[in-house]
């Protein structure tokens, strides 16, 4: 598996960006290689959803209840819990693969029950049917921001839940280890790599009027004034 | 119907959930929709069909002369009056149904347009003299009938403790994991369950599921291929039994 170092390294080389002054550092090849990675992740995700190659799993997560509201997104007596990690927007929050009940007994296992995905907005119609109806036996969850809010578990005690999401890679490039893996398939690499050095040259190629280096760029309009000949020297003599 | 091998709701769904590529529940319907959806055909299917035969026991309220019907029921085929204990009922009668006979408010008093008593025996149309007076009086004739789901008895079922119902069901109450759908009617269900999923998909994004749709419709509603046209046809064709015994006596008969 290809970890960051190899191909960070094989783009400068490609770029011929390896002094220490270049245009493009290592840490500009980093971003984009998560941006480019992270778009990658998500189309093979859509592509084959379900599987659990880019999944990851997060168990024990505390599901909290407050006591006050707080504006915005935080509603007292509502028990929700706090995504660990930044996930993909997918519709009907297929960024969240799973949310399921951690139960102490573990003969029964972590895929008892499931929480089915809705949303604030539509939820209120689940009430109307009894098949529908959030109950601990059958429990939905709603997602705002960050917090995803539980339905159906409030006569229940539910102290931590595990969930199944398909993150985002970090691109806050401070908190890379350069040793670790490049977490997409191996035969997007070739992909990453020509998407990068796409973005690399629209950086080089960057025309020179393009740079905001204080000059005036103003055009003149109309047409152009006549330029009177300078007199000659023996002239005005 | 004589069969007594069915096939559970779970079993049907993990079908429907396929059919349908959904098995992740992430198209905007919940299981409990789906659920919804197979409680729907069977309701449907029994509707058409009365395929569902139901036996049930119930309290003879003496006071009242009222008992309602059974949730789920919507077609009593027999009614019996009866005494003893649950295991070995006694002393049955059979309770007729009588045409136009009210006991709103409970009690023995009632309004019909052929009363016992052959009163009103003023009305110039209705005249009571119609009535074979042994038969109306005889204290042996037990007799209801039906508003708004409230069975309402004579009076003189009082000296009975229990009613016997046979009637058809429109589906289940309570779907649980228990298996309760007819194995020869299990098509049907998912047919049905798929098409009302697909016609749901279809309201949120036409374009994507209209031909979709189209095919699931016609697997359900084809007039000869069609699951809902063979699950009427076996309903109809069973009873074998029964048939070659009362063709047997008609045969006999002439």
């Amino acid at each position: 598996m290809a970890t960051y170092r190899y191909v960070v390294n094989d783009l400068l080389q490609a770029f011929q960006q390896v002094e220490a002054t270049s245009k493009i550092t290592q840490a500009h090849v980093f971003f984009w290689v998560q941006t480019i990675a992270n778009r990658l992740r998500k189309k093979s995700i859509e592509k084959n959803y379900g599987s659990g190659d880019l999944l990851n799993i997060f168990t024990g997560i505390p599901v909290l209840k407050q006591v006050a509201s707080t504006n915005p997104n935080v509603v007292k007596g509502r028990k929700y819990f706090v995504l660990p990690r930044a996930i993909y927007d997918y519709r009907n929050e297929k960024g969240i693969n799973y949310v399921s009940y951690e139960f102490s007994d573990d003969s029964i296992g972590f895929t008892k029950i499931f929480f089915q995905p809705t949303a604030p907005s539509v939820s209120h119609r689940l009430y109307y049917s009894p098949y529908e109806k959030p109950s601990s036996r059958n429990p939905y969850f709603y997602r705002v921001h960050d917090n995803i809010y539980l339905l159906g578990v409030d006569d229940v005690t539910v102290k931590t839940v595990e969930v199944g999401l398909y993150s985002v890679l970090d691109s806050r490039i401070n908190l890379i280890n350069i040793d670790d893996t490049l977490d997409i398939d191996e035969e997007q690499i070739s992909i990453l790599r020509y998407e990068v050095l796409n973005l690399g040259r629209f950086a080089l190629m960057m025309p020179q009027d393009r740079r905001n280096d204080g000059a005036d760029t103003t055009i003149t309009q109309g047409k152009p004034t006549a330029i009177t000949a300078p007199k000659a020297e023996s002239e005005s003599q | 119907m004589d069969s007594n091998d069915f096939v559970s709701i779970n079993s049907v769904l993990s079908d429907v959930l396929m059919l349908v590529d959904d098995e992740h529940l992430r198209k905007g319907m919940s299981k409990g929709y789906y659920i919804s959806g197979i409680e729907q055909a069977i309701q449907e299917i029994a509707l058409d069909t009365y395929f569902m035969v139901i036996t049930k026991d119930l309290t003879m309220d003496k006071v009242k002369f009222q008992v309602p019907m059974p949730k789920n029921a919507f077609n009593i085929r027999e009614m019996y009056l009866w005494n003893g204990s649950c295991c070995s009922p006694s002393s049955t009668v059979i309770v007729h149904w009588k045409r136009l006979y009210n006991n709103h408010n409970g009690g023995a008093g009632y309004t019909a347009k052929r009363m016992d008593d052959r009163s009103p025996n003023k009305d110039p149309f209705y005249h009571p003299f119609y009535f074979d007076k042994a038969l109306v009086d005889g204290a042996n004739l037990y007799y209801a009938n039906v508003q708004n789901g409230i069975i309402m008895f004579s009076s003189n079922c009082s000296g009975f403790d229990n009613v016997r119902l046979v009637y058809n069901g429109m589906g289940v109450d309570d779907i649980g994991d228990e298996p309760i759908i007819p194995r020869m009617l299990r098509q049907f269900v998912i047919d049905y369950s798929v098409e009302r999923a697909y016609r749901t998909l279809m309201a949120k994004d036409s374009r994507t599921y209209g031909g979709l749709w189209k095919v699931a419709e016609n697997k359900l509603n084809d007039l000869r291929t069609g699951s809902l046209y063979i699950a009427r046809k076996r309903v109809s064709s069973m009873n074998t039994w029964s048939r070659d015994s009362a063709n047997e006596y008609y045969s006999k008969k002439w």
